[in-house]
């Protein structure tokens, strides 16, 4: 991503909207994280900023990424109510999961346990980390190259099978990289050292 | 990656006397910053680290000039922090407790580590995590608040199994295990949840010994907030949480909650001693916060900051707490209030009818939300102030003592036959050796699910005063002395030698158990003193103001105006709590009583207000519409209350 920009500031939350010159800028296309009440999620779930009109909810609790959606996120109703307001989402969602733990470990027809382990930030990436039935995994997010799509990629153990159950997106283009479609909308993807799988998320009107 | 930072236009420091022994300063929040600060903390070397409802955690070295740096953000509602080092910051937010790291030296965190999160969230607004403090073996410990039906619960992708079978038989459930607990987590991550039977445990707090004690708020089951200590395997009162024990046969009913509950160890009696405490803090600072070393201090959502003495009495805590900053209305209005309540509750329309001759109050720099304390190594109190919904008041105040000794009672103690008082300096001896210097009365709260009114009062007569030859202490013997009861004292123009008048002249001393282990064996529901019938059928606004500061001024504000939250153009408003001072069509006070006495007595459905018919009498609940009449309605209003 060419474009610098620098965060929003926290009142004036519409983030990726928004982005004002302010004494706390940070580094060009860094995303911003927020863990929030988010719409048609589980509890806490996340708001991730990847780029200037680019977000997406992140839902650890459903497993994974809910919605991508070419717009901004305004956290002003949360942080304005007492009794709790969800995030909003302003922008046009062009790609949405709702399949339970789309994401298996050795065995693509058992929903696996989840457990959240935390994130961090990592050059122009968050990198999400979790346990699938007790399997380190971990989920890099980042916008791709034009700022209108995401990459999205997992980095599993040596020798753990992973399964993604892919649903039909028709708003959306997207691409794997690094796997096998064993059946349809099901991909395998074996861990190996330096090599991982790949999902590449573009809105079909911008692809 | 560029540091994030903030640098202040240097400020002159507002600093506000307070009776001349202690200032409080306003310590200036950039601009970037949201002040609606939940959390403060030192580094051990002395970096102020303060977080706030938005998410953000920031650091500086100097808290008047700055410059503040963003650590982190992003998080959901941190309401506590612990600082280890200026690269590693512990946070509880909602859903976890979050290890924050600077791992590439940037002064920014980078890595949110999730430390751990096994317990039930549902995105509730009421459903808070608390804490964060150390115990004894360096282990953390939080807690977790009820969620409110007045809110969602949001049941999608649950974290653990949902019970919701009992969601709304309650007004503060627990529908997911752990909430209303409190627990400790060890370093590596492994929670241990270690005591149940809490509403709303806003503050965690651990002894210079180690023991660890929390803040829990007034609402149902227990109708005034408390000081607990928190022993591993024990029930503290409010029911919801109980299921959640490994032992929990249940259902269980109140007459096996009350053998199951442990008692607070010092009560803070609702309206007088504030509305919902924060954290407890230990004035550790070896004098250099004045005459109070080791005693407890505990901010409030009003504008409060209390003082709690603590002694062991058959092998419990128990004590006596105090107010330390309030605002100010002295003896007189304490008294003209009947001892109870000191709330800033409005005259009304009728002037100062209701606080008689009472002259207005000056009120005290102190701000409202004072949920979040910490001490600097420099001996000074910071107040982390936060009011969201329920108020106004935001930001970030300093209380410096200065190094004049203020006359207060420093300690209250239970003695065989009383109580002895002990003060920060010499007394004037006539007085303290005439009976009229003190009222003492006393009281009890009773243990009900919907709420537990305050009985049994009743003056205690004093029998004997003993006097101790510097004149810095007396022994008060008192006829019948009642374990199971809060004891009232007031003390009557009481000056020290050098002339000034005790600054608060006020104590509760939560009397659970007698010095030889005694413990009060009556109905813990029920009174045991019926009160008297009024002669007259004619409902009483003072009666009514005074219920009115116990209940409903939390929500509905001292001023009658409630609150609601500015909507968007995408939300609407948030409605809080009515406004009594609206006066259009559909307005509260616009209905009529029958209507309005409904309310209060059933509770408006779908809206935050809950029902008071089984915690208020028809009589009271009169006298409260009463009072709402008489501060905030209409002139010519001609009210149609009837007993």
């Amino acid at each position: 991503m060419s474009r610098a920009w620098t965060h929003a500031v926290p009142w004036l939350p519409i983030l990726g909207m928004q982005w004002l010159t302010c004494l706390c800028m940070t580094n060009a296309a860094e995303p911003q994280v927020f863990r929030t009440f988010m719409p048609e999620a589980g509890p806490s779930a996340f708001g991730v900023v990847l780029g200037p009109d680019l977000a997406l909810c992140y839902d650890d609790l459903r497993g994974g990424v809910n919605q991508v959606w070419l717009g901004s996120l305004d956290l002003t109703p949360t942080f304005q109510a007492k009794i709790n307001q969800p995030a909003t989402i302003k922008g046009t969602v062009f790609y949405k999961e709702g399949k339970v733990q789309p994401l298996r470990v050795n065995d693509a027809t058992k929903a696996p346990e989840r457990r959240f382990k935390g994130y961090r930030y990592d050059k122009n990436a968050v990198i999400f980390h979790y346990t699938l039935d007790g399997v380190a995994i971990r989920e890099t997010l980042r916008a791709s190259d034009e700022g209108h799509g995401m990459m999205r990629s997992w980095s599993v153990p040596e020798g753990v099978a992973l399964f993604f159950h892919a649903e039909t997106q028709p708003d959306a283009h997207v691409t794997f990289d690094g796997g096998e479609e064993i059946a349809p909308g099901v991909w395998r993807h074996v861990g190996q050292s330096g090599k991982s799988f790949m999902m590449v998320i573009k809105p079909r009107s911008k692809s | 990656m560029r540091k994030t930072a903030i640098t202040l236009i240097p400020l002159a420091l507002a600093s506000l006397a307070l009776a001349n022994t202690y200032e409080i300063e306003e310590i200036p929040l950039p601009k970037e910053m949201s002040p609606e600060l939940s959390g403060v903390a030192f580094t051990p070397s002395g970096k102020l680290v303060v977080v706030n409802r938005h998410g953000e955690v920031w650091i500086t070295a100097d808290a008047k000039s700055g410059p503040w740096r963003r650590f982190a953000f992003g998080l959901h509602e941190p309401l506590g922090v612990l600082a280890l080092s200026e690269e590693e910051i512990l946070v509880t937010q909602r859903p976890e407790l979050t290890r924050l790291r600077d791992t590439n030296g940037d002064g920014r965190a980078d890595h949110y580590e999730t430390v751990n999160d096994d317990w039930c969230v549902t995105d509730n607004w009421h459903e808070f995590t608390f804490g964060l403090r150390l115990d004894r073996d360096g282990e953390f410990i939080l807690s977790t608040g009820l969620p409110d039906v007045a809110g969602e619960i949001n049941t999608r992708f649950p974290r653990v199994p949902l019970h919701m079978e009992k969601v709304h038989q309650e007004a503060k459930p627990s529908p997911g295990r752990y909430e209303g607990w409190v627990m400790k987590v060890s370093r590596d991550g492994r929670m241990t949840p270690l005591a149940s039977g809490f509403r709303a445990a806003a503050g965690v707090g651990v002894s210079p010994d180690g023991d660890i004690f929390v803040t829990d708020q007034q609402g149902d089951y227990i109708a005034t907030s408390t000081l607990v200590h928190v022993r591993p395997g024990r029930f503290y009162g409010h029911a919801a949480s109980l299921k959640w024990r490994d032992d929990y046969r249940g259902p269980v009913d109140l007459e096996m909650l009350t053998q199951l509950r442990t008692p607070e160890a010092v009560a803070l009696p609702h309206g007088t001693m504030g509305g919902s405490p924060g954290e407890p803090v230990w004035d550790t600072t070896g004098g250099k916060f004045g005459p109070f070393a080791g005693q407890v201090f505990i901010g409030d959502f009003t504008k409060l900051i209390s003082r709690v003495f603590l002694e062991k009495v058959a092998g419990e805590y128990q004590g006596a707490c105090f107010p330390f900053i309030r605002d100010a209305v002295g003896l007189a209005a304490i008294q003209a209030n009947s001892g109870a309540d000191n709330l800033t509750i409005p005259a009304g329309k009728d002037g100062l009818k209701y606080f008689r001759d009472v002259p207005p109050r000056t009120g005290t720099p102190l701000r409202p939300g004072n949920m979040r304390m910490a001490f600097a190594p420099d001996g000074s109190l910071y107040v982390a102030q936060t009011t969201r919904g329920w108020g106004q008041g935001d930001g970030l105040q300093r209380i410096v003592w200065t190094k004049k000794t203020p006359v207060e009672i420093a300690k209250m103690e239970v003695t065989r036959d009383g109580f002895r008082l002990t003060f920060t300096t010499a007394m004037e001896a006539a007085q303290l050796r005439d009976a009229k210097t003190y009222r003492l009365g006393r009281f009890r709260f009773l243990y009900l699910p919907k709420g537990s009114p305050r009985v049994d009062e009743t003056l205690a007569e004093i029998t004997g005063i003993r006097v101790a030859a510097d004149h810095r202490s007396v022994e008060l013997a008192v006829r019948d002395l009642q374990p199971g009861h809060i004891y009232e004292l007031e003390l009557e123009h009481l000056r020290s030698v050098g002339g000034g008048l005790v600054e608060n002249p006020q104590a509760f001393y939560t009397l659970t158990r007698l010095l030889d282990g005694r413990t009060f064996t009556g109905p813990m529901s029920e009174p045991r003193i019926i009160a008297e019938q009024k002669a007259n059928g004619v409902p009483d606004p003072e009666a009514g103001r005074r219920i009115y500061g116990t209940f409903c001024v939390i929500c509905h504000q001292p001023d009658g105006k409630g609150g609601a939250l500015p909507g968007t153009a995408d939300t609407p408003a948030t409605l809080v709590a009515a406004n009594f001072t609206l006066r259009d069509a559909g307005s509260p006070l616009s209905k009529p009583d029958i209507e309005l006495l409904k309310i209060i007595t059933d509770g408006a459905p779908g809206k935050p207000m809950p029902p008071f018919g089984s915690v208020l009498k028809p009589d009271e609940i009169r006298d409260v519409l009463a009072y709402l009449r008489a501060a905030f309605g209409e002139t010519n209003h001609s009210s149609s209350i009837q007993r």
